[in-house]
């Protein structure tokens, strides 16, 4: 899509061309991202990003000349403002489709499925009083527990003129195969038109709680009551333990091994097992826990 | 089994791992046996009607399981609430909005590429007079026997009462707290909000677990503890003070 033809802009300075949209750190090229910092600009050069960016009037002449941009007094505002005009269309975001639900899969009566866009495969089971809300596909196998919702939108508001504004989904849910989720589980949808991904033969205890735009690896375990953030990357057979906290934006290696209570905000590297609040290396917390205890 | 013959045999490495396969050739024997449901539909409990109490009020939203439910005199059992099978709700309970009773515990087997997921056959029972707050869950016990929670226990909202875990009476468990599978807790323990109990746990009789603990040791009689991980309260609040600019900290 062109710049000038989005709805809403303040003002286009230089036209260009974007595929989609995300917000920094998590860019990629073809993007349309706000930039408020110099630094984001520095990583974007380092990076070699094309596509379109909002920003501010003094940072305008540092942005690289092949990228389009807007400029805007409140940069990731506009863009909030801009994703919510995008959603409202049907050019940007593919309309949602119909449902599609295999005839071998299990549905507890008192579960709730949205009318449109829902995918379920073959043998899934669905407990008593989940909800499968719009935009949530579910690969073969899958276990749903009762009470779980799939598909929520993560209450993510911006401030327009005095009052403030609830940013509106457009992505969706993936559920890979084999993926056994447990009781009163929250999952939220993707807000940027990319999907929460739940990779193949992940197992999900009780009150297991993931942000948007998560991507989980396959075969990892997240133990009840973990509280996953927003934008979290997450590599395979990863444990997470329970009543832990990741922080959005946090990449977690393979293997990776988070402790019961942990509150992770720095990325974690594949094998290795951290634990406290804040999270530090598991043999130096319980080192520093001799020292105390 | 007690914490501390588990820990004993992590110790000594070629038993545990050969506790782990035995354990394996259980599991696997177990899920053979329960895989098939309609095996599962002779078995005693299971076969049994529903019954629900005198006085009982089960919101119309609610779901009960048509069969292996035992709910007790003058309960109720809030809106959106699921009782699923093989659950006992004794007398005077009160199950709040959005309670899960008797979901699947979290006990999982790698085996190579796979993941075997252990079918919990066990029940639940809610003690006599049990307040439950709104969104809990209560796995039930993996093999045979209870998740039990003793009489007069008030469970707030969001509280994780995992697969074989036993309460004392007259417990205190504030909101968002989580107890890991096997944990045992004595009579007149008050845990805070947001505290977590590691599994095989054992806590004493009138402990108190302060907010946001990490309970990863036994817990003596009367004990108080505090921090992550947790510690006893004392030696806590003396590191905390050793940080704090004035010297001093709130008593939380």
């Amino acid at each position: 899509m062109k710049l000038s033809e989005v709805k809403g802009s303040d003002r286009v300075e230089r036209d260009g061309e974007f595929s989609s949209i995300a917000v920094m750190p998590r860019w990629r090229i073809g993007a349309l991202l706000p930039i408020i910092g110099t630094d984001q600009i520095a990583m974007l050069s380092k990076g070699n990003f094309r596509g379109c960016v909002i920003t501010t009037k003094d940072l305008l002449p540092k942005v690289p000349v092949n990228i389009g941009a807007i400029v805007s007094e409140h940069p990731v505002e506009a863009l909030y403002d801009i994703h919510n005009a995008l959603v409202k269309g049907s050019v940007f975001y593919a309309p949602t489709p119909e449902n599609q639900i295999d005839g071998s899969a299990d549905i507890h009566p008192t579960a709730i499925i949205a009318s449109k866009g829902v995918r379920i495969g073959k043998d899934c089971i669905i407990g008593p009083k989940a909800s499968i809300l719009e935009g949530s596909i579910i690969e073969k196998n899958v276990i749903i527990g009762p009470g779980t919702v799939i598909g929520s939108e993560d209450p993510l508001l911006f401030r327009k003129g005095s009052g403030s504004e609830r940013v509106l989904s457009a992505g969706g849910v993936l559920l890979r195969e084999d993926v056994e989720i447990h009781a009163n589980c929250n999952i939220s949808r993707g807000i940027f038109g990319d999907s929460t991904v739940i990779g193949a033969g992940v197992k999900f205890d009780n009150l297991v709680c993931i942000g948007q735009n998560t991507k989980i690896g396959d075969r990892s375990f997240l133990a009840a009551c973990a509280s996953i953030g927003s934008d979290v990357v997450m590599g395979k057979e990863v444990w997470v333990g329970p009543n832990s906290t990741v922080s959005s934006g946090v990449t977690i290696g393979d293997n990776g091994y988070v402790t019961i209570g942990a509150v992770v905000v720095e990325d974690v590297r594949p094998n290795q097992k951290v634990s406290g609040n804040y999270a530090i290396d598991h043999d130096r917390f319980i080192e520093f826990l001799r020292k105390i205890r | 089994m007690k914490a501390s013959f588990v820990n004993w045999l992590r110790r000594r490495k070629s038993l545990f791992r050969i506790a782990k396969r035995v354990q394996s050739a259980y599991i696997f024997l177990h899920n053979h046996v329960h895989a098939d449901p309609n095996r599962l539909r002779t078995r005693p409990l299971l076969a049994r009607r529903t019954r629900i109490g005198e006085g009982t009020v089960v919101d119309p939203t609610a779901f009960v399981s048509a069969t292996g439910v035992r709910v007790g005199r003058n309960c109720r059992i809030g809106p959106s609430a699921v009782v699923l099978n093989r659950s006992v709700i004794e007398d005077d309970a009160d199950i709040g909005p959005g309670c899960i009773v008797g979901s699947q515990g979290f006990v999982m087997e790698r085996k190579g590429s796979r993941t075997v997921a252990v079918r919990h056959t066990g029940g639940v029972r809610i003690g006599k007079g049990v307040k439950v707050g709104a969104n809990s869950c209560f796995d039930r016990a993996t093999f045979r026997g209870c998740t039990e929670v003793g009489e007069d226990t008030s469970i707030a909202s969001l509280v994780h009462v995992a697969h074989d875990v036993r309460t004392g009476a007259r417990c205190r468990i504030d909101r968002h707290a989580m107890f890991a599978g096997h944990v045992t807790i004595g009579d007149e323990v008050d845990i805070g909000q947001n505290a977590s109990m590691t599994h095989f746990l054992e806590i004493g009789d009138k402990v108190i677990v302060k907010d946001s603990a990490v309970v990863t040791r036994e817990v003596r009689d009367g004990q108080v503890v505090e921090g992550n991980f947790a510690i006893d309260s004392a030696k806590y609040r003396k590191f905390m003070k050793s940080l704090s600019a004035t010297g001093e900290v709130r008593s939380g």
